[in-house]
Order: structure tokens, then C-alpha cells, then sequence
């Protein structure tokens, strides 16, 4: 059996382990923090020299059904793939450790349940990186968002599981347009490789031709989160905070922008996008989220859901530059990860700490957390555009989008936002930072810490690697 | 290694050893301030030791003020025991040496940005709700003129950065950096931010601010938009502008940056008019006007730490309580008013002359009313009434020593380059070179326009004192305006996006309680009467299995 498949399946076989392993919490821990480690080494080999030399060997297939559908990896990625599985195990490695310190601190009830479908919503995540066909990118991608489901409720409230149906009932619904169109792209094209992808919907007449570019755009904009298919996102911030971090940061929203950027790029090809004239829904959809969910957060209390609409806005900056300019959406990709990551991080260390959900009780809030609000400052100034942080560089390539487009208007809305991504995150920065109340500094966890330290200073070493001048 | 990190480096080095030492220690002992002070000395050093190498003379001068002002104003605020002041101040000195001494695009943009974060924090530093929403208020505008700077930089052409020129209005990017350097050079309509934010900043803090970001702007005015002939005009309007609302405020911080406005558009002049001379007239000026100013601004500062009033009307008759900063101020009046004998008079007579060989005769009689008006508002009425005057009965607070031996560098720095303008002329990039010889101040015609100049004032003071009388009433302008039309739109579009969010979730809720109703109930508004609904179980059942089927059959 050819290594890459363990890339994906040590995930899985370490979801059962730590089910299993609930009598002893050390093993389980240790298989937890391990198997991060383990699929990032493979992801770097990823692909290995010998495949790469080998073009016969391009797929591997893991199931064949016949008829030119099968479960099949790809060994020859795309860079985006390989850029998205990366940056997810990455910051797989720091996030579990994060979780581990956040499950002790927090006392978190039923912590192997949460332990165990972290990991596999991590590793679907992955699997849906390297997957080589739609149909294999549709197994994992459901997978992931049923993995994330209990995650989500997990707390088990009413609210949390209210939220966990919503975020059901959204993805589920995308899940149902997605498969439709992939359907009838197998019963036209016969053929759902992302190899021979270029003329993929060729094959599909005129009449159902514009349908499957809506059901395949439709499908994955729930997850992308666009407006008004984004609302199953601020909700779900009442899961714990690891979760909201990796998941509802990087690998699920993170897994809605990939598969709109495949569909654009791979599967409909950009030419049939500006043809067909899906591009100015795209343009309409995306920049009209940007705005509107700036605005939501400006006007948000909770710091959690301010990030969640920031979040919002900012993969509608991914899925705008798309269109634009690839290398431009896949660097805001990276860049708004490893910052978002980040807050989230900081503001489930603020609530285990100080207790803290509201803007409006943290004054000082920097004096009590010195080195935590620090990081949160370096990400929030990150992604208004400032530097250190590596969002000065992305904000940079998003502006220079625009000489693709015939008319540079539309990269104005890249200048408007940054200024409101300023107007809701400044503030708090100051309160943070210059209250007004008598705050004591408190020891904080180092566990929590660590990962976010080394997170920030990757993000901010970044900007002087990715010379694009 | 380029010439911007060997500037930069000290900076950073010194904000990263000043933020890192414990609290304790930084209250006992001053190691934190020596650190701050020698700073700006290293980065002097290393300086004269590359001059022989790379750094052309435009850099050369902006970088060497830069850092001059920056031991000036570290020395006065030397006694100050802020960490945030400390750091900010010394990553905003630095960033600024950063833009004017970069040579590319991404170091030029990065050090622009580092500026903004800075000059923020160190307004940040006063830590008063005042300050606080005037820094928010300054990192939005300045964000904005980032943004658009950024996003020219973004789609020029092509990246070359050294000895090219920007062509202006004709190309769009290009536009976008002029407009968002103009912000930055505080060109009426967009210079609100000078007045309105500097003066709520802590006097200390004021020092440092009113030296760089403007003066990187002209900086990058000289660099790349030489010679654009309606920068004339602006320059012109600004001049005036900046002094007329300096003649009717109250605030002695305030009154002096709208000088920063109208000072600044004398170099926006300069900067217009496009002859190697005038460049260079501008450069000069930018240098005389950061150690001017920074000395105006000094002594202000002692005056409001001695007195802890910042208004004209709550001061007067201080000649005798204070005679030093009496002195300090009398030099720096002077020096701005273009009296001989001090650094304004050398570099702002540069501008005038460049104006006057252009043949622009009203653009020349506008600098010359705004320079009777500078001399009016700030020798004269700030003089008069803070130092003469009404006798006020305020307790002194004794200045400490290093904020007078700041002050009294400063004056010496502003008489020795008044009487040696050789000095600054040699460090041009054009030598200062008029009709091939460098050019002389000290003309008689020179020196009887500028004595012209001071006498006017002086007269129309007498006459007009009635009036010219600070008032106790505070003046709108754009900024007041721009900050409600931003609050408008900001609250109108949060609420709006609020009630839209409403509507869409009521309507989708709706919706899916009709759908939920149609299924269960047994006639549907849908699809008329539901077959699921009328069959028992197992048939149910059986009917969803077929329909599978037939789906199957289909789709294979």
C-alpha cells in the first residue's frame, strides 16, 4: 500500500485509538499529539520523488465502483492542495497542543469524544486535500462537516445544539446542490478527475450547463460562508474555542474557499466563468458579504462573533481575488489562517482566564494577559494590512489583483474593508491596551501560550520570505 | 545589506531591549532612557559611516534631520516614564528613517506602515479617553492613506524605485500614491488630522509627532512628484489656510500645527515649481522647519509642564517666571517667521526666490501674506500674550533640566545654520545651486523683504490687537465634519446590515415552518395532497425505495 494513503488514514485509525484509549489519559494524549506530527512529516514528502518520476502511477485508487467512479488520491497536486495541506497540518500540530492545554484548563466534559472527532475532522480535512476526484473531494468534505456537527453541540446546551442543527441543516443542503452537479457532470463528462478536469463540463448542454456552474458554486458557498448562506457561522462559535480555532477557521471554512477555488479554477475553468456570466454573481455575492459582514462585526460585543463575521468577510476576500488573481487569493488563504487562528486562540485563553466573552469588559485586558494580548495585536494588525504580520503582505498582493480585471474599480473594495477590518479591531486594541481599570497581571497558561507564540512568529516571518516585489 | 536596515536595525534592537526590561527595574533606574537617548546617536554613526558609500543626498539630509530631532526630542522627554512613550517613539523615529532611507518599494511601504503603527501608539501613550479616540480617529485616516499608497505601489508599472518620477494625474495608480501622500502631508481638505489629534497627544509625545510623518510625505513629494504644476496651487492654499485658523485658535498646541499645515505648504510649493533649485528649497526647508518646530513644540511643552495649561487666554505675563523658555520660544518665533539670522530665513527665502524666477507674481505675494500671518499669530500673539500680557497668578512647576538643555541645542542648532547656511546647502542634493553659484540668502533685497515681513506684522498687531485677542471659542472645520459623516455612515450601515440580517432570518424561518406544515399536514399548499402522507408505513417506505431506484437508474 503506498504511504500517501496514511496521510488520511492515521487519522482515522487515531480517532478509534483515542475513543478506545479513554481508561488512560496519557496514551490517549500522546496519540493525540502525535499523529499531527506524523501526517505533517508526510505531508511534506507529499509528492515523493519516486511518484513524481513515475507519471503512470498518477492516482491511487482506493475504492473503483466502475464506470470511472472510484475513491482515488491524487499523487500529483495541484498547488493549491498542496498549500492547503499543508498550512491545515501545520497548524493541526500547534492547535492540538492548544486543545489538549484548553480541554485540562477548561475541565471540559466528555474530552475523548471531543479528542477523537477533532482528529478526524482534522484528518478528513486532509483527505480532502489530497483527493484526486470530485467524488472523493465529496466523500471528505461531507465528512468533515459531519465530524464538526458534534463538535459544535458539544457543550450540549440548548444554544450549542440549536447551532449544531443549523450547521447541519447549511452544509447538509449545500451538500445536496453539490451532488446534484456532480451527477450530472459524471453523466455527461463521464470522467471526474481533477487531472482531465480542464474540459470538464464541455460535454454538458447548453441548458444544463449554467445550472450545474449554480448547484456546484451554490453548494460550496455554504461552507465559504457567503451571504446569505453564512449564518450556520456565528452561531456555531459556541463551541469550545480549539474548535472554533482550527475548525471554524481554517479547515471547514477553509475547505468551503478550496472547493470554490477548484470549481472556479479546475472544474468550470475561469474562461467558462466570465462566459457563462457566473463571474458577476461571484463579484456581486462576495463583495456584497465583504460589506456586510464588516458591518456585522463592527457592531458586534461578543469577541468571538466579531471574529466569526470577520471571518466571514475575510474568506469573501478569498473567493473575490479568485476571480482575480489566483496567487492573490492563495496567499490571503495562508495569511488569514495563520492570523485568524490566532484571535481565536486569544480569545478562548481570555474566557479560561479572565472569564471574559464582551469587548466591552475588556479594559486593560492587555495588562492582565501582557504576552496573549501582544499576539493578538500582532494578528489583528495582520489582518487590517499592518505590519509585522504576514496580512501586510497578503493586502498587498489582494490590491494588486486588480490589473487582471479590465476595470481596477474592483479592487477598491479591498481598500474599504481593510479600513473597516481597522474599525473593528482597533478598538480593542486600544481598550485592551490603555483602560482604565486597576488590572493585577496573571500567570498564563503555557500550553495555550506556546502554540499561539509560535503561530504568530511564523506569520510574521513569513512577510519576509514571501517576496513578491 | 541595503541602507534601510542599517537604520532601522538600531531602532528595533533598541524598542525590543526597552519593552523587554521588567517593570521594577524600568521604574528604579533610567537605563531605559539612556538606551532611548543613544539610539538616535548609533544611528548617527552609522550614517557618516556610509555616507562615502550609497546614500544619495536627499536621503542623506531627511535622514540626517530625522535623527537629529530624534536625540533633541528623546533629550526632552528624557524624564518622562512611559514604556509605551519610550517604545513608540523610538519604532516611529525609526520607521520614519526608514522611508526616507529605503531603497525599494517593499521596504519603502513597510516602513510607511511601521510609521502609522508608531506615531498611534505614541499618541496611545497620554492614555487619557481623549487621546484615545483621537488615536483611533488618526489610525483611520492614516489607514486609508496607506491603503491607497499601497495600492498604487501595487499596480505601478514597474518597480524600479530610485531616480524615477511618478507622472502624476495621468495614470491612475500614481494618482492613488499622490493622494494618499498628500493626506499624509496634511493638504487641506485632508489635513484635519494635524490640528485636531496632535494637540491631544501628551506635549512630550507632540515633539516627536509634529517632526516626521508630514515631512516623509514631502520627502516623498521631492522623490517622485517634482514638478506638478498644481502642487503649486495647493501648496499656496495651504500656506494661507494653515494660517488663518492658526490667527483664531486658542490652544497653543493647536495654533502651532496648523503652522505645520501652512509650513508645509511652502515645501508643497517648492516642490511644484519643479526647478532643481526649488527641490532642493524644499528639502532645506523641511530641515530647518523639523528643528524649528521641534523647538517651538519644546518649549510649549516646558510651558504647559510648568503651568499645566494648554490655552493662551489662561497664560500671560510670563517673561519674568520664565525667561529660558522666553528665549527658546523668541528663537523658534523667529526662526519660523524667516527673521535673519536663523534657519527659517535661510531655507524659506530658497522657496520665495525659486517662485519669484518662475514669474508665478501671485503665488509669491500669497507666501508673502502667509508669512506675515505666521509671524502675526505665533511671534506675535502667541508672544505677546503668553509672555506679556495680563499678569495670570499660576504656580510654577519647576522644568526640569533636560527639557532646557533640549530647548537650548535646538536654539543653537537654529542660529548656527541661520548664519552658516553653507552648511545646510552643501548637504543638498543640488548644492543649492542658483544660475550656477550657490545661492545667498543674504542679499540686501532678501534681507529687506524679510525685515518687511516681521515690521508688518509687528504693525498690524499693534493696530489689530483688539481683535487678534485669543477668544475662548473652539473652530469646526473638516474634521469635525468627516468625523460625523464616518460616524453616520459607519452607525447607519451597522444597523442596517443588523436589520437586514433580521428580515432574512424571519423570512427563512418562515419559509421553513410552511414547508415543515406542508409536509406534515395532509393537503399541501406545495404540491397539492402529499401521497406520503395518505399511505400507511410499509407503503411509504416502498414508495421511497423506488424512487431511489428510478434515481439510480436515471443517474447510471
Amino acid at each position: 500500500m503506498n504511504s500517501i494513503i496514511w496521510m488520511f488514514l492515521a487519522g482515522f485509525i487515531a480517532t478509534v485509538l483515542i475513543s478506545l484509549t479513554d481508561f488512560n489519559k496519557k496514551i490517549r494524549n500522546f496519540i493525540f499529539l502525535f499523529v499531527p506530527f506524523f501526517v505533517f512529516w508526510k505531508a511534506l514528502n507529499w509528492p515523493s520523488f519516486e511518484n513524481v518520476f513515475n507519471y503512470k502511477i498518477q492516482n491511487i485508487n482506493l475504492i473503483d465502483f466502475g464506470q470511472n467512479l472510484s475513491l482515488a488520491i491524487s499523487n500529483n497536486p495541484d498547488s493549491i492542495s498542496k498549500i492547503f495541506l499543508l498550512l491545515v497540518t501545520f497548524l493541526w500540530i500547534f492547535s492540538s497542543f492548544y486543545a489538549l492545554s484548553y480541554v485540562k484548563k477548561n475541565s471540559l466534559k466528555k474530552s475523548t469524544r471531543f479528542l477523537s472527532l477533532f482528529t478526524l475532522a482534522v484528518s478528513s480535512a486532509v483527505g480532502l486535500s489530497i483527493s484526486a476526484n470530485l467524488l472523493t473531494f465529496f466523500v471528505f468534505y461531507e465528512l468533515l462537516t459531519i465530524a464538526t456537527w458534534p463538535l459544535v453541540s458539544h457543550k450540549e446546551t440548548k444554544k450549542a445544539i440549536g447551532a449544531g442543527r443549523r450547521y447541519l441543516i447549511y452544509t447538509l443542503s449545500g451538500a445536496c446542490l453539490m451532488i446534484l452537479g456532480i451527477i450530472i457532470i459524471w453523466k455527461y463528462s463521464g470522467n471526474l478527475d481533477f487531472q482531465q478536469s480542464r474540459g470538464m463540463l464541455e460535454n454538458i448542454p447548453n441548458n444544463l450547463k449554467n445550472m450545474t456552474i449554480a448547484l456546484l458554486l451554490t453548494g460550496s458557498a455554504v461552507k465559504a460562508a457567503i451571504v446569505p448562506l453564512h449564518s450556520w457561522l456565528p452561531r456555531a462559535m459556541v463551541a469550545p474555542t480549539p474548535v472554533s480555532a482550527l475548525l471554524h477557521a481554517v479547515a471547514v471554512v477553509k475547505a468551503g474557499v478550496f472547493a470554490m477555488l477548484i470549481m472556479i479554477q479546475n472544474v468550470i475553468g475561469i474562461e467558462l466563468m466570465f462566459n457563462s456570466g457566473a463571474d458577476s454573481y461571484i463579484f456581486v455575492f462576495s463583495g456584497a458579504t465583504i460589506l456586510y459582514a464588516s458591518f456585522r462585526a463592527c457592531g458586534e460585543d461578543s469577541l468571538k462573533k466579531r471574529l466569526a463575521y470577520s471571518t466571514v468577510a475575510h474568506l469573501s476576500y478569498i473567493v473575490y481575488a479568485g476571480m482575480l488573481s489566483v496567487t492573490a487569493a492563495v496567499v490571503h488563504f495562508v495569511a488569514h489562517a495563520l492570523m485568524k487562528i490566532v484571535l481565536f486562540m486569544v480569545a478562548g485563553m481570555i474566557q479560561t482566564e479572565t472569564g471574559k466573552k464582551r469587548i466591552s469588559e475588556m479594559d486593560d485586558i492587555g495588562k492582565t494577559l501582557p504576552k496573549t494580548f501582544t499576539l493578538f495585536t500582532l494578528a489583528a494588525l495582520g489582518l487590517i494590512g499592518l505590519p509585522p504580520a504576514i496580512g501586510f503582505l497578503s493586502k498587498f498582493f489582494l490590491l494588486s489583483s486588480a490589473p487582471n480585471q479590465p476595470n481596477f474599480l474592483s479592487s477598491w473594495i479591498f481598500v474599504f474593508s481593510g479600513l473597516l477590518s481597522g474599525v473593528y479591531f482597533f478598538p480593542v486594541i486600544v481598550k485592551g491596551w490603555f483602560g482604565n481599570s486597576n488590572a493585577e497581571q496573571r500567570n498564563e497558561n503555557l500550553g495555550m501560550l506556546i502554540p499561539m507564540m509560535l503561530i504568530t512568529l511564523s506569520a510574521c516571518i513569513a512577510t519576509f520570505f514571501g517576496d513578491g516585489f | 545589506m541595503t541602507n534601510f536596515e542599517i537604520f532601522l536595525y538600531p531602532f528595533l534592537i533598541s524598542v525590543i531591549v526597552i519593552w523587554s526590561i521588567p517593570a521594577n527595574l524600568y521604574k528604579k533606574t533610567s537605563i531605559a532612557k539612556y538606551i532611548h537617548l543613544l539610539t538616535p546617536l548609533a544611528s548617527m554613526y552609522l550614517l557618516f559611516g556610509t555616507k562615502e558609500e550609497t546614500l544619495p543626498e536627499l536621503k542623506f539630509t531627511f535622514a540626517f534631520v530625522f535623527i537629529l530631532i530624534t536625540f533633541l526630542s528623546s533629550l526632552n522627554s528624557l524624564h518622562i516614564k512611559n514604556k509605551w512613550h519610550d517604545c513608540s517613539s523610538l519604532f516611529y523615529a525609526g520607521s520614519a528613517i526608514g522611508v526616507v532611507t529605503s531603497s525599494n518599494w517593499l521596504n519603502f511601504l513597510l516602513s510607511w506602515e511601521m510609521m502609522l503603527l508608531g506615531s498611534v501608539f505614541l499618541i496611545l501613550s497620554k492614555n487619557d479617553p481623549e487621546s484615545r479616540s483621537a488615536a483611533i480617529k488618526y489610525f483611520y485616516y492614516h489607514l486609508f492613506s496607506g491603503s491607497l499608497v499601497m495600492f498604487g505601489i501595487a499596480n505601478l508599472p514597474n518597480r524600479e524605485f530610485d531616480g524615477i518620477l511618478l507622472p502624476g494625474w495621468d495614470e491612475p495608480y500614481s494618482l492613488l500614491i499622490l493622494v494618499g501622500v498628500l493626506l499624509n502631508a496634511a493638504v487641506p481638505p485632508l489635513h484635519s488630522w494635524v490640528p485636531d489629534i496632535y494637540p491631544k497627544s501628551s506635549p512630550t509625545a507632540n515633539v516627536f509627532l509634529s517632526a516626521f510623518t508630514t515631512k516623509a510625505a514631502v520627502y516623498v513629494l521631492i522623490k517622485f512628484f517634482v514638478g506638478l504644476d498644481f502642487l503649486i496651487y495647493i501648496g499656496a492654499i495651504m500656506a494661507i489656510y494653515g494660517v488663518v485658523f492658526a490667527m483664531i485658535s486658542n490652544s497653543m498646541r493647536k495654533l502651532l500645527s496648523y503652522h505645520i499645515v501652512s509650513q508645509v505648504g511652502y515645501m508643497v510649493v517648492g516642490v511644484g515649481v519643479g526647478t532643481s533649485f526649488s527641490a532642493d528649497g524644499s528639502a532645506a526647508h523641511a530641515f530647518s522647519h523639523i528643528i524649528y518646530k521641534g523647538l517651538l513644540f519644546m518649549s510649549v511643552s516646558s510651558l504647559i509642564y510648568a503651568t499645566g495649561k494648554e490655552k493662551i487666554t489662561e497664560l500671560g505675563g510670563l517673561i519674568k517666571k520664565t525667561p529660558f523658555i522666553f528665549v527658546g520660544f523668541a528663537i523658534g518665533a523667529l526662526s519660523i517667521a524667516g527673521a535673519p539670522g536663523f534657519n527659517g530665513f535661510i531655507s524659506k527665502s530658497m522657496i520665495v526666490d525659486s517662485v519669484h524666477i518662475a514669474h508665478l507674481e501671485t503665488i509669491s505675494s500669497m507666501l508673502s501674506i502667509a508669512s506675515i500671518g505666521t509671524f502675526l499669530s505665533i511671534g506675535m500673539k502667541m508672544g505677546w500674550f503668553i509672555f506679556f500680557g495680563k499678569n495670570t497668578t499660576i504656580k510654577l512647576k519647576k522644568i526640569p533640566k533636560n527639557m532646557s538643555l533640549a530647548m537650548g541645542i535646538s536654539s543653537i542648532i537654529c542660529f548656527i545654520f541661520g548664519i552658516k547656511p553653507n552648511l545646510l546647502y552643501g548637504m543638498l542634493p543640488g548644492k543649492a545651486f542658483v544660475d550656477s553659484a550657490v545661492y545667498n540668502p543674504w542679499s540686501k533685497s532678501h534681507v529687506l523683504h524679510a525685515l518687511e515681513i516681521l515690521g508688518v506684522g509687528f504693525f498690524v498687531f499693534l493696530i489689530f490687537k483688539k481683535y487678534i485677542q485669543p477668544k475662548e471659542k473652539t473652530v469646526k472645520e473638516f474634521g469635525h465634519l468627516y468625523s460625523k459623516i464616518f460616524g453616520l455612515i459607519l452607525n447607519t450601515s451597522i444597523s442596517f446590515s443588523k436589520n437586514v440580517s433580521k428580515s432574512l432570518e424571519l423570512e427563512i424561518k418562515n419559509i421553513c415552518q410552511n414547508l415543515k406544515k406542508d409536509i406534515r399536514s395532509e393537503k399541501s399548499t406545495l404540491i397539492g395532497e402529499n401521497p406520503l402522507k395518505t399511505l400507511p408505513l410499509g407503503e411509504r417506505l416502498l414508495t421511497v425505495l423506488f424512487l431511489m431506484l428510478v434515481f439510480l437508474l436515471l443517474a447510471g
